[in-house]
């Protein structure tokens, strides 16, 4: 169990999301950055549906009320446990007592805090997801708050066993050293987030200037940008002549254009409809790097296609399955010694 | 073990540019160093015994080496990180973190075994190191005994 310290403003219970609902209105919600989420369940033995509480406003402050093995991943908060440094995407053992501070991140957007065997929230739909439109799901379907005690399932067998023999400590090398960043024509700000996009339904349907302006120009996050959807500065995107579309249904990644020809992301909490014409979709093995872009940073779109997007997916997996099979070898060696 | 084993790996060994090795089996570690000297199997020391390996060796004035506990790549900072875990002439604490093993993906932590100052850092960032490569001098700073240095977990 761990006490939420700190007004926690924006923090929620996810885990990989409740997929197979969007027929009936219920969006995916789930982790912002999937791959973070993931190694943190890796990191400590959990299984994959694990949920964790993702982090996106710091400094952050929780107190272990008892024993804990925790994994902290995605963006690096010079997190300390008590005094002592805590290292970024890395598992250790917290004392009762102990308090962990997460800082203002040096790299990235958003932290994952998973504790051993996952946090304990209800499952809704198949996930522990929170939704924070339809209030349910996640911790009593809302943001956490000061005083929140939010359960741990605790650990399972193996898990226990491991930490009788004194919980390992250890990381893994974040993704951006593994999977290979889309590299933009032309090359622009080297801080700035790059994504592959997929041209979508009404992309011919824009003029030719903006379409260039679209590859071509960094796009700012505004501060209007959260799990909803990411709202983007930049050239205006004016369509050849006015489009109109009946509602339909929208997954996350969707780029959409407003009328007033400023796009917006859609990301996990969105609607899983909208009426705005679509320009191009940011490739779900990217979505994760928009989930690590702050407020205030650049993005930049790389046009892709659907085989490319297939093996983009699959190189999240290669990566994913690399650290599965270490760290599964790393931590039945020290079971055996 | 049998001693034909042995033979085998250390015939491995001496095909590949590996330092030491490792083996744990059910009550048994079999640690073989092979030597830079030249001359097949000169000066080459394999022991089979029951004991767990030290993590450093003790100088007669107290200075310790720290030694990798596994093969790896060492690094001095975090991938994540700008600056380096410890520098030279920096005050650590029995437990702290003076560096990392990646291990392909993993990444392992190389523990002060005792507080006091990083007398020198042996060995360079992203440099391939073997199973007790010394990595770092260790020396005993006069205000910071090392039974009474900072516990692994803070306090």
């Amino acid at each position: 169990m761990i006490e939420i310290l700190s007004s926690a403003a924006l923090s929620t219970v996810q885990d990989q999301g409740r997929d197979g609902y969007l027929r009936y209105g219920v969006g995916t919600s789930g982790a912002m950055d999937r791959i973070a989420l993931t190694v943190a369940n890796l990191l400590l033995g959990n299984s994959s549906d694990a949920a964790a509480i993702e982090i996106p406003i710091f400094p952050f402050r929780v107190r272990f009320l008892e024993d804990t093995a925790f994994a902290l991943t995605g963006a690096d908060c010079l997190a300390t446990l008590d005094e002592r440094s805590i290292l970024p995407w890395w598992t250790v053992q917290a004392k009762k007592g102990q308090v962990l501070r997460l800082g203002s991140p040096a790299v990235g957007a958003r932290c994952y805090l998973a504790l051993a065997g996952g946090v304990d929230t209800p499952m809704v739909l198949g996930s522990r997801s929170t939704q924070l439109r339809g209030e349910f799901g996640g911790f009593q379907g809302r943001n956490l708050r000061k005083g929140d005690v939010i359960g741990a399932i605790g650990p399972h067998a193996a898990q226990a066993k491991l930490s009788d023999a004194g919980m390992p400590e250890f990381g893994v090398e974040p993704p951006n050293f593994f999977l290979t960043s889309p590299s933009p024509v032309p090359p622009g700000d080297a801080e700035a987030t790059v994504v592959r996009v997929l041209p979508a339904g009404e992309y011919d349907c824009y003029e030719a200037a903006s379409l260039e302006a679209f590859w071509r120009e960094d796009w700012k996050v505004t501060p209007d940008s959260d799990r909803y959807g990411y709202r983007l500065a930049g050239p205006t995107l004016n369509s050849r002549s006015a489009i109109e579309k009946r509602s339909h249904g929208i997954v996350p990644g969707v780029i959409q254009v407003p009328h007033r020809g400023q796009p917006i992301i859609q990301l996990r909490d969105a609607q899983p409809s909208g009426g705005y014409p679509k320009i191009g979709t940011v490739i779900e093995a990217d979505l994760w790097r928009i989930g690590q872009t702050r407020i205030g940073s650049r993005l930049r779109f790389v046009k892709t296609s659907y085989e490319d997007a297939l093996s983009a997916l699959a190189e999240n997996e290669r990566y994913l399955d690399k650290v599965a099979n270490l760290v599964a070898l790393y931590r039945s060696s020290l079971l055996t010694t | 073990m049998e001693i034909n084993e042995i033979r085998q790996i250390v015939s491995w060994l001496d095909e590949v540019d590996i330092y030491s090795i490792e083996l744990t089996r059910a009550g048994t570690i079999l640690r073989v160093k092979m030597s830079n000297e030249a001359g097949p199997f000169a000066h080459r020391s394999a022991c089979a015994n029951h004991d767990l390996p030290e993590a450093q060796a003790v100088a007669s004035d107290g200075a310790v080496t720290v030694t990798a506990a596994s093969v790896g790549v060492f690094l001095r900072v975090h991938p994540y990180r700008a600056s380096p875990l410890v520098s030279e002439g920096d005050a650590v604490q029995k437990g702290d973190i003076v560096g990392l093993l990646r291990v392909a993906q993993l990444l392992l932590p190389v523990y002060a075994p005792q507080g006091g100052l990083i007398a020198s850092v042996m060995v360079a960032d992203g440099a391939a190191v073997g199973f007790g490569t010394p990595l770092m001098a260790l020396k005993r700073s006069i205000s910071n005994d090392s039974e009474t240095g900072g516990q692994r977990n803070g306090n």
